[in-house]
């Protein structure tokens, strides 16, 4: 358990039901977490799960409908969001169409009483962190994309908030400027010490940057971890699919050795793993397996598999394999200088999986 | 100007010749409103030459410069007080949203459709029957609760249009709700608020059954004045007052026009 004094943000059995047209939309459910200090947390899941709404709920723009939300230890629900410590950078940008750059971004100085000489300075400083240098003058709709999305993270830094909310900020950039600027938040984050809570639909971006993980899915936070953990250990059915490609193998755990166990498949065989879930022998197990933790052969003890298609990456070549019927696999290898594929479409191979590379699902 | 071959209309036989009668039929009446107002023949019928002389025998009118000073007034208060109303209305109306909205709305846009008649005289009856003796105060208030509607008609598609994130970004920024309203929501209302205002002015300047009813011994304005002047006669002197309440009109559309154009 973390101490009260690590948790920038904290939310207890955090519940937000919205009165749809259509019914209740329950958009957080009983949500726990903890956000700690000058970390990179990330809420990450699918359109619709409920990121904003947390997001919101933190800036204060709703109120909750059930549960309680702190703050460095207080409970904040009460205050209204410009007494709030927190700033985001809008999914929308939301720049302010008829102030000037300078403007936007000195506004929350202005806001607070700051002195004139020192809002300029300060302007001048977050233009120049995020390579706007010269472009106070300019009206918002005179940039683009990219520059707009820089101002709008200028804005809410420019305050040295606690907490920095950002809510898909790189979803509208081309690839190459969401690259560069995944690398720039980093950098921000780590230099400023700020506390950032960023919202993402897009897996790699929470794998790359964040320092932990919450994976949300329709209002509930399924689990929580580095990127490592959450990849290497999802907990969840879910979580494994939704973060990587991952092939999920159902089954029994039906023996107990010295220093490991043996799941019994249904499409037949058996492997050999080193964890059991909390599950007893003979119960039920879905197992996760991630594509490039598996090898496939020509022979030898694996599981027996037919080659259905052969996918060429450039860097790593794909298998898509069928166990029996029902059950897909995917191999992913790595090709090494020049080595074309050693196997052919329709060729029977065996495929091995190391122990270690077994995953046992909660549900 | 007109680009042919763009637009598909065009293509109809007959379009651009009743396009030019429409035009005539709206605007010739006009025209010859205005010529005929430097008439020198006192017959405003028959020309016999060119002459300022009226428009001097209009300034020179005490009861026609009291009409137009009563007009003044009028619509400059109806239209402030109004569009202070349709703000606040709008305001309520895009903000929150509550039980009845929908009701609320068509309640607001119900003077629009109501004859005007029909508003005059349940107005000239509410103000007898609470027993408030009829004069300029009565004309300002039956022009305010007309102009409403149209005033807050532009001001409500504007706050409409308006990013609900913006507000919410200004109170991210530490403003508070006062200032996050003049900071942020009120310059971008502006636009709306104008042409609001515009609206209710010209509407006011204008309504004439309305003021006819309520109008007590003294609150006469120009509308007024000018159907008293005609049941004697169409003369030239009515033909210049009304082609300087066209120029007021035109002055204050192109002024709002021009202050548009600076606030974007
Ligand atoms: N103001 C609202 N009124 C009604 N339903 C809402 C409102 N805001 C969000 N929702 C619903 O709550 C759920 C979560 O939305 P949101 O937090 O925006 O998801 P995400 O940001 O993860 O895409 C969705 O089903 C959405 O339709
Ligand atoms: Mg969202």
């Amino acid at each position: 358990m973390e101490s009260v004094s690590e948790a920038a943000i904290e939310a207890r059995r955090l519940t937000k039901v919205f009165d749809g047209p259509g019914g209740e939309v329950r958009a957080l459910d009983n949500v726990d977490l903890i956000i700690r200090k000058n970390e990179f947390f990330t809420l990450l899941g699918p359109s619709g799960c409920g990121k904003t709404t947390l997001l919101r709920l933190v800036a204060g723009f709703e109120q909750p409908s059930g549960g309680e939300l702190l703050m460095d230890g207080e409970a904040i629900a009460e205050r209204p969001p410009h007494r709030r410590p927190v700033n985001t950078v809008f999914q929308s940008y939301a720049l302010f169409p008829h102030m000037t750059v300078a403007e936007n971004v000195g506004f929350g100085l202005e806001m607070m009483g700051r002195p004139r000489e020192e809002i300029g300075q300060r302007v001048e400083r977050m233009l120049a962190l995020v390579k706007l240098e010269g472009m106070g003058p300019r009206r918002p709709n005179q940039l683009s994309g990219g520059q707009q999305q820089r101002v709008a993270l200028a804005r809410a830094l420019a305050n040295q908030p606690k907490v920095l909310l950002l809510d898909e900020p790189l979803s509208a950039l081309d690839f190459k400027l969401r690259k560069e600027m995944q690398i720039e938040l980093k950098r921000l984050q780590s230099e400023t010490g700020i506390t950032f809570v960023f919202v993402t639909h897009d897996q790699e971006e929470a794998l790359t940057m964040s320092d932990r993980i919450a994976v949300m899915s329709d209002g509930n936070v399924l689990q929580i971890g580095s990127p490592t953990e959450i990849y290497e250990h999802p907990t969840s059915r879910f979580v494994a699919d939704f973060i990587g490609e991952t092939n999920l193998l159902t089954g029994r755990l039906s023996e107990r050795m010295a220093s490991s166990l043996r799941f019994e498949l249904d499409s037949g065989g058996l492997l050999e793993g080193q964890e059991d879930g909390g599950n007893e022998t003979g119960a039920r197990v879905t197992l996760a397996v991630r594509p490039e933790r598996a090898e496939i052969s020509r022979e030898g003890s694996g599981l027996a598999a037919r080659i259905e298609q052969i996918v060429y990456f450039g860097t790593d070549t794909h298998y898509h394999l069928r166990l029996d019927e029902q059950t897909p696999f995917v191999v992913r290898h790595q090709n090494r200088s020049g080595a074309t594929s050693r196997f052919s479409q329709g060729e029977e191979v065996r495929v091995t999986i190391s122990p270690d590379a077994i995953r046992v699902l909660q549900d | 100007m007109l680009k042919r071959g763009s637009n598909p209309l065009w293509r109809f036989p007959g379009v651009a010749p009743t396009a030019l009668i429409v035009f005539a039929y709206l605007y010739l009446p006009i025209f010859i409103l205005i010529a005929y107002s430097f008439n020198e023949n006192r017959l405003a019928t028959i020309w016999t030459g060119f002459t300022f002389d009226w428009y001097g025998v209009v300034l020179n009118n005490p009861d026609i410069m009291r009409a137009a000073r009563n007009s003044l007034i009028v619509a400059s208060s109806a239209t402030f007080m109004a569009t202070l109303s349709a703000i606040i209305a709008g305001l309520c109306m895009t903000r929150d949203s509550f039980r009845g909205q929908q009701g609320v709305n068509a309640i607001m846009a119900l003077p629009l459709i109501v004859p005007e008649i029909v508003t005059a005289v349940a107005t000239l009856l509410f103000f007898v029957i609470i027993g408030m003796k009829l004069g300029l105060m009565t004309v300002i208030i039956a022009h305010t609760v007309f102009c409403i509607p149209f005033a807050y008609l532009p001001i409500r598609a504007r706050l409409q249009g308006m990013d609900p994130r913006l507000e919410e970004a200004a109170a991210d920024l530490y403003a508070d709700p006062w200032r996050t309203f003049r900071r942020v929501t009120l310059p971008l209302l502006w636009p709306g608020i104008l042409s609001g205002a515009m609206l209710a002015f010209i509407i006011s300047l204008d309504t004439f059954v309305i003021t006819y009813f309520v109008a007590g011994a003294g609150a006469t304005t120009l509308p007024v004045y000018i159907f008293g002047m005609i049941r004697i006669g169409i003369t030239p002197e009515v033909n210049a007052v009304s082609a300087l309440m066209l120029l007021v009109s035109i002055a204050f559309v192109t002024l709002s026009f021009l202050i548009g154009r600076i606030q974007r």
